[in-house]
C-alpha cells in the first residue's frame, strides 16, 4: 500500500517535470486527496486505489481547468460511484445465482439471465424512475438533464438559464429530493 | 434514530452532492461531515448511487418530455407569462382567462418517428403533413397532432368541422386551411406560414394571428415569444434537402440541424445573438456543421453528447 502509493508520487513527479500542471497539482494534493477519499469510502485500501486511479486518468483532462483541486477530487468520487455500482451487480448476479441453482463452485458464477422474478422487478425499477423523472419540477428537470444528460457545465447552465451558479445548484437539490423521494420512498 | 433525523441527514446528503454536481465544495469540510457519523457516510453513497442510476437511465431512454409543465396556472404564474413575454406583448394583444384546452385524448393516438429520412402521412380527409428527419409527432383520428420533437409541414384544407389542432408542449397551434411547418426543439416552438392563417396560443392565453410569410417562436417554460418574417416560398424548404435563412437566429438554426446531425447542436449563451444568412445544403450531419463554421465566426466543439457552438475569437 505504502510501495504503491510512493510510486504513484514517483510517477506524477516524473509527469510534472513533463510540464503537467494537473499533475504538479495532483502531487501538492496527494495526502489530502487520500484523506478525503479514506473519509469517503471508510477503507484505507480503497481510498489508495481510488487516488491511485485518479492519477491515472489525469491525461485525460482536456483544456484548462478552472478549479484543478475539485476536479480531482470529482474524478475519484465518480470512481467510488463506479465501483460501488460494479460492485451491487456483482452482488446481483450471485444472488441470482444462488437464487437459481444450489451449488455454488468456488467464486466463479455463471451469469444465466435474470429470473423472471428480478425482471419484474427491474422492470418496476424503471417504471419508478421514468414516472419520478416525468413529475420533476420544471427547472430541477432542465437543470438534471443539461448536466447529467447532456454533460453541461455548472457554468454553461448558469449561462443558459440566465441564472446564478447557487440557483443552479437549488435545481439539482431539488431534482435529486424529488428522485429520492419518488424512487426509493 | 428518528425519523427526522434521518431524513435531516438525507437532505445535508443531497445538498453536499448537489454542491459536487454543480456547486462550490469547501471538500475539507464535505470530509469532516462525512466523518460525523457512519450514517452520513451511508446515505450519501445512497444518493450518488441513485443520482447514478437515473442518469444512466435517462441516458439510454431520454428524459420524459415535460408535456405537464403547466400543471396548475395560477394568476402569479399568469402574470409572470406577461412579464416575460414582455416583447410579445408589445407585438400583439394578450388576453389570459380562458380555460386551458384539455389535451388531446390519448387513447386514439398513433405515433409517428422518423431517423434518416423524410415521411409523408396522411391526415383522413384534411390533407397531409411531411415528417422531417428525427422527428415525432403523433395523430388522433379525430384531428389532434402531439408534436413531440423536430419538424413537420402541414398542408391542410380547412374544415370547419374538422379543426386540425396541434398540441406542442404549452402551446397550441390550430390550422385555418394553409401551409405551414411546425418545429419543436428543446422547450422551444418554432411556426412559419407559407400560406393562410394560422393561431398560436400558449397554454390558456388567447392566440396570435399569423399570416403567411411570419413567423413565431416561442419558449415554452415562459410562453415569451416573438413574431418575425420569413419568406414564404422558403417555409419548410428542408423537403427539398435545403435550409434557408435570412437573418435567422443562429439557435433556431442550430434547433434545424439537430436533426441532421446523431447529436444535438447547442450554441454557447455568448453567441445566441448572432444571426444566419444563406442557404444550407442538408446532405450528411457533420457538412452542415462546417457549413456554418464557415460563414459565421464560430466553432464546433464536438462532445459525446452534443455539438457546441461557441464563439472562435474567444478559445
Amino acid at each position: 500500500m505504502v510501495a504503491s502509493r510512493r510510486h504513484t508520487i514517483a510517477m506524477a513527479r516524473q509527469l510534472s517535470d513533463a510540464s503537467s500542471g494537473l499533475a504538479a497539482i495532483f502531487v501538492a494534493n496527494h495526502d489530502r486527496l487520500l484523506r478525503f477519499f479514506i473519509s469517503r469510502t471508510r477503507d484505507v485500501a480503497d481510498a489508495e486505489e481510488i487516488v491511485q486511479e485518479v492519477f491515472l486518468r489525469l491525461d485525460r483532462a482536456t483544456g484548462p481547468l478552472g478549479d484543478p483541486v475539485g476536479y480531482l477530487h470529482r474524478i475519484g468520487l465518480n470512481l467510488v460511484v463506479d465501483r460501488a455500482r460494479e460492485r451491487e451487480r456483482r452482488i446481483a448476479r450471485d444472488k441470482e445465482w444462488t437464487d437459481s441453482t444450489t451449488t455454488r463452485q468456488g467464486d466463479d458464477y455463471v451469469d444465466e439471465g435474470p429470473s423472471p422474478f428480478s425482471q419484474v422487478e427491474a422492470k418496476q425499477r424503471a417504471e419508478r424512475i421514468a414516472r419520478a423523472l416525468a413529475s420533476l419540477p420544471p427547472g430541477a428537470a432542465r437543470v438534471f438533464r443539461m448536466h447529467r444528460i447532456e454533460g453541461m457545465s455548472h457554468s454553461e447552465i448558469a449561462g443558459q438559464l440566465g441564472i446564478s451558479r447557487k440557483g443552479v445548484e437549488k435545481h439539482m437539490a431539488t431534482a435529486l429530493r424529488h428522485l429520492a423521494k419518488e424512487i426509493d420512498q | 434514530m428518528t425519523g427526522e433525523q434521518q431524513s435531516d441527514i438525507e437532505r445535508d446528503a443531497i445538498d453536499w452532492h448537489a454542491r459536487v454536481s454543480v456547486g462550490e465544495v469547501d471538500w475539507d469540510a464535505f470530509a469532516q461531515w462525512l466523518d460525523a457519523a457512519p450514517a452520513h457516510q451511508l446515505a450519501y453513497e445512497r444518493i450518488a448511487l441513485l443520482d447514478a442510476e437515473v442518469a444512466d437511465w435517462a441516458k439510454k431512454n431520454g428524459m420524459p418530455e415535460l408535456e405537464e409543465v403547466p400543471a396548475p396556472f395560477p394568476f402569479s404564474a399568469s402574470r409572470r407569462w406577461w412579464l416575460g413575454g414582455a416583447v410579445a406583448a408589445s407585438v400583439f394583444a394578450l388576453v389570459v382567462g380562458i380555460p386551458r384546452l384539455t389535451g388531446p385524448s390519448h387513447d386514439d393516438l398513433v405515433t409517428y418517428a422518423t431517423t434518416g429520412e423524410q415521411r409523408t402521412i396522411d391526415i383522413a380527409r384534411s390533407g397531409k403533413v411531411r415528417l422531417d428527419e428525427r422527428s415525432q409527432l403523433a395523430l388522433s383520428t379525430d384531428g389532434q397532432v402531439r408534436m413531440d420533437h423536430g419538424a413537420a409541414y402541414f398542408d391542410l384544407r380547412h374544415d370547419e368541422n374538422r379543426p386540425i389542432e396541434i398540441q406542442s408542449g404549452t402551446f397550441t397551434v390550430r390550422d385555418i386551411g394553409t401551409r405551414f411547418t411546425v418545429t419543436r426543439n428543446r422547450g422551444r416552438l418554432f411556426v412559419a406560414v407559407e400560406q393562410g392563417f394560422v393561431d398560436v396560443a400558449w397554454q390558456d392565453s388567447s392566440p396570435i394571428h399569423l399570416a403567411a410569410g411570419q413567423t413565431f417562436q416561442g419558449e415554452e417554460r415562459t410562453g415569451s415569444g416573438e413574431v418575425g418574417k420569413v419568406a414564404p416560398d422558403t417555409v419548410g424548404s428542408w423537403r427539398d434537402g435545403q435550409l434557408v435563412y435570412d437573418d435567422t437566429p443562429l439557435t433556431q438554426v442550430a434547433a434545424d440541424l439537430s436533426r441532421y446531425t446523431d447529436k444535438p447542436v447547442e450554441v454557447e449563451p455568448a453567441i445566441a445573438h448572432l444571426r444566419l444568412s444563406g442557404i444550407l445544403l442538408i446532405r450528411n450531419g457533420p457538412d452542415l456543421v462546417d457549413q456554418i463554421t464557415a460563414i459565421l465566426p464560430v466553432d464546433a466543439r464536438r462532445g459525446n453528447d452534443r455539438i457546441l457552438l461557441v464563439g472562435r475569437a474567444r478559445r
